[in-house]
């Protein structure tokens, strides 16, 4: 055949094909080998720290598929964490300081003397990226939402605004909140980081935020594709000048821990929710050595790791039973072997944090304490005492996975040397999920995130009579009591005090087994900075998204 | 030949009802009600209301008698709307990828090497590919991925671009992305291909009209591939044909080392969260593909060997 001139038999073009096929293939090689990529072991940025580098794409992992991009509608971070940085809240964690609330929105606020009314005074200018201005009224109207939510709009935290009486947007800088009784964790719970403001006339138009995120924070939504990544883009018309530092952010979802391990150690990836992804203490520290200046940092120990008991169940019934575990277990050697030492802190139900117990006074009480050999004769006894001289034999489920497979199997061993012979049955989440709910076990090994670390809300969650986390339905006036009169308490000091007390009541009836509080890690590669979540340890505020850097 | 085409299309259907079938009423079959896992997964404990049970069940359709509820979802698919996924659409495109340019490498990895092994019988060169061979066959594909991966993280630090990018949208990118899984599975079949291209070669070889044509004065490489090599065409692609069902299989794995979403890592995926639409969708996709990969090679036997045609 004749093609271009030249002769070519039907054989040439079978040779000159495959050559070129060959050649090809070849040379889709060369040049997918190393390519330059920022070394992450270049150390920490030499220039000023008080000046950040602006720009630079932030990659970040995703663990999982968030389900819709409706922040307010979850109760899980899922959704939070990659969409957050596309809003702004009305107050929110200070970025600077943990434990600081700061303006986002708001300008600034006063609390009227009987501690019911706040009033904010609301920043003007505001846009969304939508280019609709921001009102007192859209927050208003969020608000409102939350505290009474419409039909098909699901409130998670709707009990969390049960005391405000009133929301009002009097005028354009105004927005005021009245509340039927003093809440001393009020501006916390203001503060958490579902509480995002949406454009009003969008979801009015929508129906709902699942499919859109339209917001006024430092960034826009750029793309989504489901499986693979979402990507961010910043807000040209942020309201806080010279930010947001970063050009884009990209989560990139990864679902196998080596997937992750190996962005890392590349540098395709800049920081990873290690917790989510299990890498646990030992690969970081593997990291740690490959890559220099790389950190496994741990956040908020906030995670209540514990052994839930049926209470309405025999033996579980028995606090002699319940204290005969609790006193059986050697957390130092525990937090040691499973979580490196940092990522898990001995305490009791309170985490540690402004309120809790710091590890020193922890690490007095029986139990919590180092020296065992007290302890474990007590538990003997008491175990003897309940009529179960020859100890007891129970199976305790917990989720099939290794961040819990790995304690407890330590805390079978350590069970077994008072007589308690466990066996473990590890299941699958939803499975153990149910169970848990349910109310049908006999005790469940659980890790149990705070929603918020301020006893209103976190200890509520788990002591309160019928509620939330309560899983094995304990309820004791006196404690129910107590929550009520913190909860108005405004003396930050006497407040302090009657979560004490009310932590003390709660550990002499044992109702769940304290094992650890455990921490979130994040693995952080040197080049970013101004990263950290808020005490809680899970949201990461719009404010400081706006304030992360690259360099 | 259009009957023929014809016949065989018509009989692929059968096929496909079946496999159809047996995966719905497989699934039906899993323990675990779907709908309280959603609602549990999705909202909290609290979510799963009898209203919202109800409501979900109908969604899914898991209220109706089972022989509605797979007429309904046969003709869902049939209208391409597998359920409610948007995901799955997008990660055909990238299995379908995976899957060419890995039979792409195999053959031309694996026939060269085959031809080489069956004119060389016997020497050195031929124990050689033999052994690299019978390396791709007994190596899981996960393995050979894994120490892949592992390879260019620790010796190149190198890891190929995070996410999918099309390949009309950049397709440097694209390749850098896909090459590597692709030569992983790529290898799994070079080996098979390889193999089967040693044996059939070996024995049209010794036939008379490949020694007439020697006798003629035709150069070795015409000889090999203009004589022999067409005629031992049809074992080879039969091998193929077989083994892109395993190669298919094999991209569940692949995809999910490489974190390419692709229909490998959609199926693991739903499995785990129980989505029983995408997980019937992208199995039955499967089947359609290799059943077409079927008729395709059938169809290409006829027109490689015309015997078959008129029998």
């Amino acid at each position: 055949m004749e093609v271009a001139g030249w002769r070519l038999s039907r054989r040439d073009v079978f040779v000159r094909g495959a050559n070129l096929g060959l050649a090809l293939t070849g040379l889709s090689f060369v040049g997918c080998g190393p390519q330059p990529v920022p070394v992450p072991g270049a150390g920490p940025a030499k220039t000023d720290p008080a000046a950040p580098k602006k720009g630079g794409i932030l990659t970040l992992t995703l663990f999982q598929d968030p389900p819709h991009f409706d922040i307010q509608q979850e109760s899980t971070i899922l959704i939070q964490a990659p969409i957050g940085a596309v809003y702004s809240q009305l107050i929110a964690a200070d970025p600077m300081s943990d434990s600081k609330i700061v303006g986002d929105l708001a300008e600034s606020w006063e609390v009227a003397p009987d501690g019911r009314t706040y009033t904010f005074k609301i920043r003007q200018g505001v846009k969304f990226h939508d280019n609709t201005p921001l009102t007192s009224d859209d927050i208003r109207w969020n608000l409102e939402r939350l505290t009474n939510p419409p039909q098909n709009f699901l409130s998670p935290r709707k009990a969390l605004m049960s005391n405000v009486a009133a929301i009002e947007a009097p005028d354009a800088t105004t927005l005021r909140i009245s509340l039927k009784k003093t809440q001393a964790s009020f501006l916390q719970v203001l503060a958490n980081g579902f509480n995002v403001i949406y454009p009003r006339a969008v979801v009015e138009a929508k129906g709902d935020m699942k499919k859109t995120a339209v917001g006024s924070g430092p960034f826009r939504l750029k793309a989504y594709t489901p499986g693979v990544s979402l990507e961010l883009e910043r807000n040209p018309d942020y309201y806080l000048a010279g930010q947001p530092y970063l050009d884009g952010i990209q989560w990139f979802l990864i679902k196998d821990t080596q997937g992750v391990t190996s962005s890392i150690k590349t540098g395709r990836i800049h920081l990873g929710l290690a917790t989510m992804h299990n890498v646990g203490p030992k690969e970081g520290a593997a990291l740690k050595q490959e890559v220099s200046g790389l950190t496994y940092s741990y956040w908020g120990h906030t995670i209540l790791t514990a052994l839930n008991f049926n209470l309405n169940k025999a033996p579980w019934n028995d606090k002699r039973v319940r204290a005969a575990f609790h006193l059986a277990i050697e957390r130092k050697a525990l937090i040691q072997a499973v979580e490196g030492g940092e990522g898990g802190k001995i305490g009791t139900f309170l985490p540690p944090g402004p309120f809790g117990l710091t590890e020193d006074e922890a690490g007095k009480l029986p139990g919590l304490r180092a020296s065992k050999d007290e302890d474990l004769a007590e538990a003997r006894r008491l175990l003897a005492e309940a009529d179960f001289p020859n100890g007891l034999k129970l199976t305790i489920p917990l989720r099939n996975v290794d961040y819990q497979i790995d304690p407890m199997t330590l805390i079978k061993d350590q069970l077994s040397k008072v007589g308690i012979d466990a066996t473990l049955q590890p299941m699958e989440s939803g499975a153990h999920k149910q169970l848990l709910f349910s109310g049908n076990f006999d005790v469940v090994f659980h890790m149990d995130a705070l929603t918020m670390v301020d006893p209103d809300i976190g200890f509520r969650e788990l002591f309160g009579t019928k509620s939330g986390k309560n899983y094995g339905g304990y309820s004791n006036p006196a404690v129910d009591a107590l929550l009520e009169q913190q909860a108005v308490e405004p003396s930050v000091e006497q407040r302090k005090k009657l979560v004490r007390e009310m932590d003390q009541i709660a550990l002499a009836d044992m109702p769940r087994v304290p094992i650890y509080w455990k921490a979130f890690s994040t693995i952080v590669s040197p080049q970013v900075r101004n990263w950290s979540p808020d005490l809680n340890g899970v949201f990461v505020s719009p404010l400081k998204w706006a304030q992360v850097s690259l360099g | 030949m259009l009957p023929y085409i014809g016949q065989r299309v018509f009989l692929a259907i059968p096929s496909l009802l079946g496999v159809s079938l047996l995966i719905f009423l497989a699934l039906r079959v899993l323990p675990g009600d779907v709908a309280l896992i959603m609602l549990v997964q999705d909202g909290g404990p609290n979510a799963a209301t009898p209203e919202n049970l109800a409501r979900v069940r109908q969604q899914l359709g898991t209220d109706r008698p089972l022989a509605v509820q797979y007429v309904n979802w046969l003709t869902g698919l049939v209208q391409l709307d597998p359920g409610n996924s948007f995901r799955s659409g997008r990660s055909f495109p990238i299995t379908l990828e995976l899957t060419l340019l890995a039979t792409l490498f195999a053959l031309i990895l694996g026939v060269p090497a085959g031809v080489i092994s069956a004119t060389r019988q016997d020497t050195t060169l031929d124990y050689i590919v033999r052994v690299i061979s019978m390396g791709g066959i007994a190596m899981p594909v996960f393995w050979t991925g894994t120490l892949m991966l592992l390879a260019m993280v620790q010796v190149f630090h190198w890891l190929p671009p995070l996410g999918y990018t099309g390949f009309f949208a950049d397709p440097w990118r694209n390749i850098q992305q896909v090459a590597w899984p692709a030569l992983a599975l790529g290898y799994y079949m070079a080996a098979l291909v390889g193999r089967m291209t040693r044996v059939s070669v070996l024995e049209v070889i010794r036939e008379d009209y490949v020694r007439t044509a020697r006798a003629k004065g035709l150069h070795e490489r015409a000889v090999l591939y203009g004589h022999a090599l067409k005629n031992a065409a049809l074992p080879i692609l039969t091998v193929t044909t077989v083994y892109f069902g395993h190669l298919l299989g094999g991209t569940v794995v692949i995809e999910t080392v490489f974190n390419l979403p692709g229909m490998g890592l959609l199926l693991i995926d739903s499995i785990a969260r129980r989505d029983y639409p995408i997980t019937q969708a992208v199995i039955v996709f499967i089947a359609l593909l290799t059943v077409a990969i079927n008729l395709i090679v059938d169809l290409t036997y006829s027109w490689l060997d015309p015997r078959i045609r008129y029998s």
